[in-house]
């Protein structure tokens, strides 16, 4: 059922201090949100707090809000910027990667108010209800290509939906952000490279279709927002590869293949945005109780 | 339109496709997985079928599609339509 967490190190496990050469100073592995809505040309790292400071109003999180849960956290960017920008008194996240988890625990350590486990999202248990659930490009783990085929991936994301209602309080506010799968490519040098994508890179996982969500988040949410922002994940992964490219040298010294890996796959997602193969949606989801 | 025969089409694309590979016989309940055309290889097949067709099957139709048989049934509906 979705990525296991063998798979989920070959996505994330290559190494920290590989991914820290191209993503933003703090380590957001998902889509940025330019304020530039015309060229997008917002500095990088400002445009990734600037997605932070938005999903944080979808899930409704203000002076009120006395915690916070991470579903997939990453190498924790978000858990931090909750802690600290937010001043949320009480975060917690988790992901399925040792190496993000251990990346999360260092980052946090003098930071009282954040916890973050290594563990599958089927398996947690939450000791209390939050007052804010976020999940940014985690539900893309959910389903496998296999289960997609059988077509049990509404099933299983209504399930996600499920655990996430269950994990927090009455008439509170979920901030979730999917890469969304759109038309599929039928040329051969096209698939091809989404084979790399699919087989290399992102094992056993496979981006929801926006309508499949939004028929899953019933019963458990309500869609209050829903925003579509294909063109600023192009850019994000412009800078990605651009920060990549500019470590080139290093990168193919101490990490052999990764480099070749990772310029074909960015590359890969470049024309996946630019063809509406795939896109990037943010939805504010309210309970229903 | 006359019928066509979707199966046999399949059958001479997915040999065209997977050049080399030994495909085994084709039924309209073969699993394509089971047949060792994996997704990817299948969208190809898929294309050159709906180019020869002249039919588009809706993207939101594609990751349900386990057997030769079910690409048939899409194949069908699509130029029922038509
Ligand atoms: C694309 S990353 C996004 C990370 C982070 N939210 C960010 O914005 O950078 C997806 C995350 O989902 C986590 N994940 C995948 N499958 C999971 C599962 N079954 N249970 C918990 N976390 C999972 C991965 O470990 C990873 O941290």
């Amino acid at each position: 059922m979705g990525s296991s967490q063998q798979d989920v190190e070959v996505s994330y496990g290559v190494s920290n201090e590989f991914f820290q050469l191209w993503l933003d100073e703090r380590m957001n592995y998902t889509c940025a949100v330019f304020k530039d809505r015309e060229n997008y040309s917002d500095n990088f790292e400002a445009a990734q707090d600037n997605k932070l400071r938005i999903l944080s109003e979808f899930a409704h999180i203000g002076p009120h809000t006395e915690s916070v849960l991470d579903i997939g956290c990453g190498w924790g960017a978000n858990i931090e910027y909750q802690a600290l920008v937010n001043k949320v008194p009480d975060v917690h996240g988790f992901t399925l990667s040792p190496e993000q988890h251990k990346k999360c625990a260092d980052r946090t350590k003098n930071v009282p108010s954040v916890t973050a486990t290594c563990q599958n999202y089927l398996h947690y248990e939450a000791p209390k209800k939050f007052d804010a659930v976020m999940s940014i490009c985690m539900v893309e783990h959910v389903v496998s290509p296999e289960d997609a085929r059988a077509g049990r991936a509404v099933e299983l994301y209504r399930d996600y939906f499920r655990r996430a209602h269950s994990w927090s309080k009455p008439g509170t506010y979920f901030g979730l952000q999917a890469i969304t799968r759109c038309n599929v490519p039928r040329k051969k040098e096209d698939l091809d490279d989404l084979r790399h994508a699919t087989y290399v890179i992102f094992p056993n996982a496979v981006t929801p279709r926006v309508e499949d969500l939004i028929v899953a988040a019933n019963p458990y949410y309500e869609v209050i927002e829903m925003h579509s922002r294909r063109f600023d994940y192009h850019k994000t992964i412009w800078h990605w590869r651009d920060r990549l490219h500019k470590n080139e040298g290093l990168v193919k010294e101490k990490w052999p293949g990764a480099f070749e890996d990772y310029d074909r796959y960015l590359t890969t997602c470049l024309k996946a945005f630019e063809n509406n193969w795939q896109s990037l949606h943010q939805f504010s989801l309210k309970r229903l109780d | 339109m006359s019928e066509v025969d979707i199966l046999s089409m399949f059958n001479t694309i997915a040999r065209q496709v997977e050049k080399g590979k030994d495909l085994p016989t084709i039924t309209r309940e073969s699993k394509i997985t089971a047949l060792g055309i994996d997704s990817v290889s299948m969208m190809e097949i898929i294309g050159v079928m709906e180019d020869e067709l002249d039919v588009s099957i809706p993207d939101e139709k594609l990751a349900r599609l386990q057997t030769v048989g079910d690409i048939e049934t899409v194949i069908r509906e699509q130029r029922g339509n038509a």
